[in-house]
């Protein structure tokens, strides 16, 4: 397999690679750079939205394990998140073995109501949603678990 | 399967197979049925209904006599075509330049980094950089371009970009996928019968892979429009779009019948356009 073909699309000769190069570099750097800002951010004791920060401290990780509550929000999504993922494992990949062997009626449509969710725009579903658990009663409550 | 032989072992076997491959996908489909499809179909019936119960279009009509609507509707359009066609402008060239690469698998990770990471902590991080005392306003200021911060933060334009930024790798990566597919001897075969760079990437590559552009452009578009963190945290209280104003709705104002009507408007224009666009996707993609 040559790349030859590939390469002349991006550009002609160095200087055009060059240029790949650079562009490339740029749109990377589009897409890391938030990154790059948030771990220096963590270690700033200040409120302000500054890069570099002004004076460097682990003042924010001390306030995390000492806060009760970010603690317990950091329980609740390794909960939320271990059983969700769970769930939706063994249901989904129980459901996709059902739809590939055509065992259940219907595949395709199926299929295509599954990459729903997908589709379908968060807020929609979950106002959908909300409407459910305000009839049930559940609204703002932990819910049946 | 007509009927069951008695001494067929295998004729047994399969159809045992099939009843438990089926059985196994009964939670899945009841689980999408009442948490997905019922709850939607609740959503579109209560954008129907008026708060006493009847049945009514009383909600759209509302929406669409409201000047404040129409704008929101207007800016949600503009605002996810703007980042799409961003999204794409970034997308599709580095999908171009990865797939011309040897080091393609860590080129690619590192597409997938962002999204990896929440979006919420991404946009912090496009809070810092955008800010007055973030690095584009320093180096603005530093090189004495600007003697004021350049006001970017809680702008439309952050908005536009912080949701391209958010659905670049999703562009990217569909645009690679076409890139990938196409046979690279096709581009030399150009080459050899005297075609130039851009014009054989103009005859043979943009419509080999257009398929995979519209495809991306539909997955940026439907998220664009249905953005709402995006703007909830780059934009100011003007810079709201249409998940916004759907969710403040019953939130805030406990306006159902509004805050469902704007949600059914949304769903709907996204369908139009991710199967409008599926459809031009699959002929141009019999026609390559």
């Amino acid at each position: 397999m040559t790349n030859r073909g590939l390469n002349r699309a991006a550009g002609t000769g160095v200087a055009g690679r060059m240029l790949g190069a650079v562009a490339a570099t740029l749109i990377y750097l589009l897409l890391l750079m938030p990154l790059l800002m948030i771990l220096p951010a963590s270690f700033s004791p200040d409120l302000d939205f500054r890069f570099p920060p002004a004076t460097w401290s682990l003042d924010t990780y001390r306030a995390l394990w000492s806060d009760g509550r970010l603690l317990g929000s950091l329980g609740l999504s390794l909960q939320i998140a271990i059983l969700s993922s769970l769930l939706a494992t063994f249901i989904g990949g129980a459901a996709a073995l059902g739809i590939a062997r055509r065992a259940v009626p219907m595949p395709s449509l199926w299929e295509g109501l599954f990459l729903g969710p997908i589709t379908v725009p968060f807020v929609v579903t979950g106002l959908g949603l909300l409407l459910l658990f305000a009839g049930w009663g559940q609204w703002g409550r932990g819910g049946p678990l | 399967m007509a009927g069951i032989i008695r001494d067929g072992g295998a004729e047994d076997t399969a159809w045992a197979a099939r009843a438990f491959y089926a059985a196994g996908s009964v939670p899945a489909i009841l689980y999408l049925g009442v948490f997905f499809l019922y709850p939607l179909a609740g959503l579109l019936a209560r954008s129907l209904r008026s708060p006493s119960g009847e049945w009514t279009v009383a909600n759209f009509l509302t929406l669409w006599e409201s000047p404040l609507y129409r704008q929101v509707l207007a800016r949600t359009m503009v605002d996810a075509c703007l980042s799409t066609v961003l999204a794409l402008a970034l997308g599709y060239p580095l999908a171009l330049f990865i797939a011309g690469r040897r080091t393609r698998g860590p080129l690619l990770m590192l597409i997938l980094t962002p999204m990896l990471i929440n979006l919420t902590v991404r946009l912090f991080g496009w809070m810092i950089i955008l800010s007055d005392q973030g690095p584009i306003n320093r180096l603005l200021l530093s090189l004495g371009l600007r003697d004021q911060p350049l006001p970017l933060l809680f702008t439309r334009t952050a908005v536009v970009l912080g949701i391209a930024a958010y659905t670049l790798p999703f562009v990217a990566l569909t645009c690679y996928g076409a890139i990938r597919r196409v046979d690279p001897t096709l581009l030399d075969a150009a080459a050899s019968l005297g075609a130039g760079t851009f014009y054989a990437f103009r005859t043979v590559m943009l419509p080999l892979t257009l398929p995979g552009i519209i495809g991306g452009a539909s997955v940026a578009f439907a998220l664009g429009a249905s953005a709402f963190i995006v703007p909830l945290m780059l934009g100011g209280p003007k810079d709201a779009l249409m998940a916004n104003y759907a969710y403040s709705a019953i939130t805030t104002l406990g306006d159902w019948g509004a805050g469902a009507s704007i949600g059914t408007v949304l769903l709907v224009l996204v369908l139009i356009v991710t199967t409008t666009a599926g459809r031009l996707e699959r002929r141009w993609g019999v026609r390559s």
